[in-house]
């Protein structure tokens, strides 16, 4: 496997990483496209424009997109889950044509220059978020975010505050598609509008579901899939758009949670009893 | 000046109309979201590029794109819809949709390529003009917007006239309370998803005549704008999409004008997060806004 | 005179032009056992979601230990104290049994993310999950699916993931819907068993001999309105109630 494809399959995991962390609360993210070209352009500015340090610059632009994020989803977060799906779908169009029309970050033309990240950072930031995506999976606050997902109304007539956990969410996973961006721009080199259309959002979107949407290993398996096999089938390429499109339908209605559709319990009564 | 900006933007709105009346129809109606609503908007061109190439004459490969789209319709609604009916399955089915949309998009790519394809319209429709009100307006424009009327009196006509728009209403008012009534639901479905396919085809259909090309991409760039309008206007409100989709097409015209350029395009996805913010229920306040589920 | 529990003083909710509850007025003390009971569309569930929160009422105020929660969200009255069961039942079907009660244990429950400080599902949790399980005869079915429940153990699940948020009032909508004579009897045990749970209650019923048994204070609504209250005895007797138990089809009283 070739570094470039090594790279494209590990970005790929964390942007389906970034997807599966809003749907955590039940929310759906059409917007993690826009917030990776936040973090692409943000980091790149800082880096090459104010000379800040590689690593603070991806912090910096995780956290900005972080709060951005949190602030945009707050208004359609408070109403029907269909609301977010569109505010997240018109936020890819906003921040695309946003960055074309600045001219500091070079508009249409794209931005270039930005060097420093290797295979082991992806590598190394998707051990950490899985490790951490693995503690949450054993958590109270797993368990809470499943209930979240089957019945909200019942889950905060228990106590839970379930638009502050979509907000919660909601800003992790805008944060973690930015530093995927970051380290995206920075691979690259050279970066323009165009790499972050509403497209990008929703492939990632379909990762997810075509991986499955109840365990963190679901998201590993769809970006891996379709990263790497358009790749090594010769041919596939070309046709990927119409093959993808197809494989989604059929899934959805003989597997609707995805390949790995099994959800991880948060704790076994019974081992405890033995013990 | 501005005048005519304004006659460009309700020509421009009337087009949105068509579209965003197909999703608040299936949304309104069924509470479902169909994204590949967008895709048929950009099919409504090639279909009568494709017409019109096999020898149809241009009024035939019009009736045609309605049809075919609307029969599109039936399949989309078939493949991804006919098994999620519940609550639950409302996000599966429009993911499905969305899948549908992208090889829509694939194969009309497959078959005229990228590039956007030229439509043959006569040439007398873009050269000739007529006085209104003492403004010079082009024919064509004025035969998109008498058409978008006639399909809109026709919707009216049919929504509240009829028997079969007394069905869809009884759906959209409750869907068992409608089965209690002997309404056949799975049918309403079907005729719900053919009319709102065929009005996203004629939308299409007239964008790609006023635009003189019809372009793949079209579906993403402007189909998804209606989804957009439909929320400005309010979730399943008929009259909110339409003044909703004549205001956003006034102001992205008067944008255009103004020299906003391409920032012009993302106004409407601004408004609809504002009118979200402040008032929810849309714009217009015509919107039936039903109690929180339970 | 000491301040009522719950104190909900005429309410009303209306969809559009139908009218669910009409200018109602209910108080609780602490301690207080009250069966709700009427017709079918009386309004019964109704009230209990405009107590806990479900509905946004139209008119009127509801009081509860002492602070104003008539538009409190939902989250917010459930930490004030206010647990409910639902007619549907309405469990988390795709977790287990256990874990329908443990995420609902009020420890972390302000403060969710602390808990990520804590790996694992954490043995206190586990304990306090099978000790409520156990108090609703189902610690042996800890690890299935709440989903694969049958009926009867689904609605003592639901009572039991009520209790694991310690509420001050629970609101239990017709429990024993669905349910066989002996199950009914089982209920009946469980809940007296685990009183020292269930500080005050309210129950909505159809099971008349279930309510004397249970309650303190009956409470009779038709049409949205409160047309009797007084002890079981009274009520059950009371003119109006036996009128409306007849007109809609249900004589057995």
């Amino acid at each position: 496997m070739s570094q470039d494809l090594l790279f494209l399959t590990g970005i790929n995991i964390l942007m389906a990483w970034s997807v599966y962390i809003i749907l955590l609360s039940g929310s759906l993210s059409f917007a993690n496209g826009g917030f990776m070209a936040l973090g692409a352009y943000a980091a790149g500015v800082f880096t090459m424009k104010w000379g800040m340090n590689f690593y603070a610059a991806l912090a910096l632009a995780g956290v900005g997109a972080g709060i951005v994020g949190a602030l945009l989803a707050y208004p359609a977060l408070r109403t029907r889950g269909v609301y977010l799906i569109l505010v997240t779908i018109g936020l890819s169009f906003i921040i695309q044509t946003l960055i074309q029309n600045t001219d500091y970050v070079g508009g249409v033309r794209g931005m270039t220059g930005m060097m420093g990240t290797t295979n082991w950072h992806v590598w190394g930031l998707i051990a950490i978020v899985g490790a951490g995506l693995y503690w949450l999976s054993r958590s109270h606050l797993q368990r809470q975010l499943d209930a979240v997902r089957e019945d909200e109304r019942v889950a905060a007539s228990l106590g839970f505050d379930v638009v502050y956990l979509k907000i919660v969410c909601f800003a992790a996973g805008a944060c973690l598609a930015a530093i995927a961006g970051g380290l995206y721009s920075h691979y690259m080199v050279f970066i323009n509008p165009d790499h972050f259309n509403i497209f990008v959002s929703i492939y990632v979107v379909l990762y997810v579901v075509l991986g499955g949407v109840n365990n963190l290993w679901g998201p590993v398996v769809g970006a891996s899939i379709m990263t790497i096999l358009p790749e090594l089938v010769r041919g596939l390429a070309s046709f990927r758009p119409l093959v993808f499109g197809a494989v989604i339908i059929v899934l959805l209605l003989v597997r609707p949670n995805g390949l790995l559709a099994m959800r991880l319990r948060t704790l076994k009564a019974d081992r405890e009893r033995s013990a | 000046m501005i005048a005519e900006q304004i006659v460009n933007g309700i020509v421009l709105g009337s087009m949105y109309a068509l579209v965003a009346l197909g999703y608040t129809l299936v949304f309104g109606v069924l509470d479902k979201l169909n994204f590949a609503l967008s895709e048929l908007f950009m099919l409504g061109g090639f279909i009568v590029i494709g017409s019109v190439g096999l020898g149809a004459p241009l009024w035939l490969a019009g009736m045609l794109a309605l049809v075919i789209c609307g029969l599109l319709g039936l399949v989309v609604e078939f493949v991804s819809f006919r098994k999620f009916t519940s609550p639950d399955a409302q996000v599966t089915a429009a993911l499905s949709s969305l899948a549908v949309g992208l090889i829509m998009i694939d194969l009309v790519q497959k078959t005229w390529g990228g590039e956007p394809v030229a439509v043959p319209v006569p040439i007398e429709w873009r050269r000739a003009s007529l006085a209104v009100f003492g403004m010079q307006v082009q024919t064509m424009k004025i035969i998109i917007l008498a058409l978008t009327l006639v399909l809109m009196a026709a919707l009216h006509v049919l929504i509240t006239r009829t028997a079969m728009g007394r069905n869809i209403r009884a759906v959209a008012e409750s869907p068992t309370f409608a089965t209690l009534l002997g309404v056949d639901v799975k049918r309403v479905n079907q005729q719900t998803f053919f009319i709102a396919s065929a009005l996203a085809g004629a939308g299409g259909l007239m964008f790609s005549l006023r635009n003189g090309v019809a372009a793949s991409d079209v579906g993403f760039t402007f189909g998804l704008k209606a989804l957009a309008i439909m929320a400005i206007g309010g979730m399943g409100d008929l009259r909110g999409a339409v003044l909703g989709a004549i205001l956003v097409g006034v102001i992205e015209s008067l944008a255009i004008q103004f020299g906003f350029g391409k920032l012009g395009e993302v106004i409407v996805w601004a408004l609809m997060i504002l009118v979200l913010l402040v008032r929810p229920s849309g714009l217009f306040g015509g919107a039936h806004v039903t109690e929180q589920r339970a | 005179m000491t301040t009522p529990l719950l104190n909900v003083s005429s309410i009303s909710k209306r969809f559009g032009g139908v009218t669910a509850i009409d200018d109602l007025s209910i108080s609780l003390l602490a301690g207080d056992r009250l069966g709700l009971v009427g017709p079918n569309g009386a309004g019964k569930t109704a009230f209990v979601n405009c107590v806990t929160g479900f509905y946004t009422l139209s008119g009127g105020a509801i009081h509860f230990d002492g602070a104003d929660i008539s538009t409190l969200p939902l989250h917010k009255r459930g930490r004030l104290g206010l647990a409910r069961t639902f007619q549907n039942i309405r469990l988390f079907k795709r977790m287990t049994v256990a874990e329908n009660v443990a995420c609902a244990l009020r420890d972390y429950a302000d403060r969710p993310f602390l808990s990520m400080l804590r790996f694992g599902g954490g043995a206190d949790f586990v304990k306090a999950a099978r000790d409520l399980l156990e108090r609703v005869r189902l610690a042996d079915k800890a690890d299935q699916l709440a989903g694969s429940l049958p009926y009867g153990e689904a609605r003592r699940l639901e009572i039991a993931r009520a209790l694991a948020t310690r509420p001050k009032l629970l609101l239990l909508d017709e429990p024993t819907a669905g349910m066989n004579e002996q199950e009914t009897q089982e209920l009946l045990a469980d809940l007296r068993r685990n009183a020292d749970l269930i500080p005050s209650m309210i129950v909505i019923e159809h099971d008349i001999a279930f309510i004397r048994e249970i309650s303190t204070r009956v409470v009779a609504m038709d049409y949205g309105r409160k047309i009797a209250e007084g002890s079981a005895d009274e009520v059950f007797s009371h003119p109006q109630v036996v009128e409306a138990y007849l007109g809609a089809g249900e004589a057995d009283v």
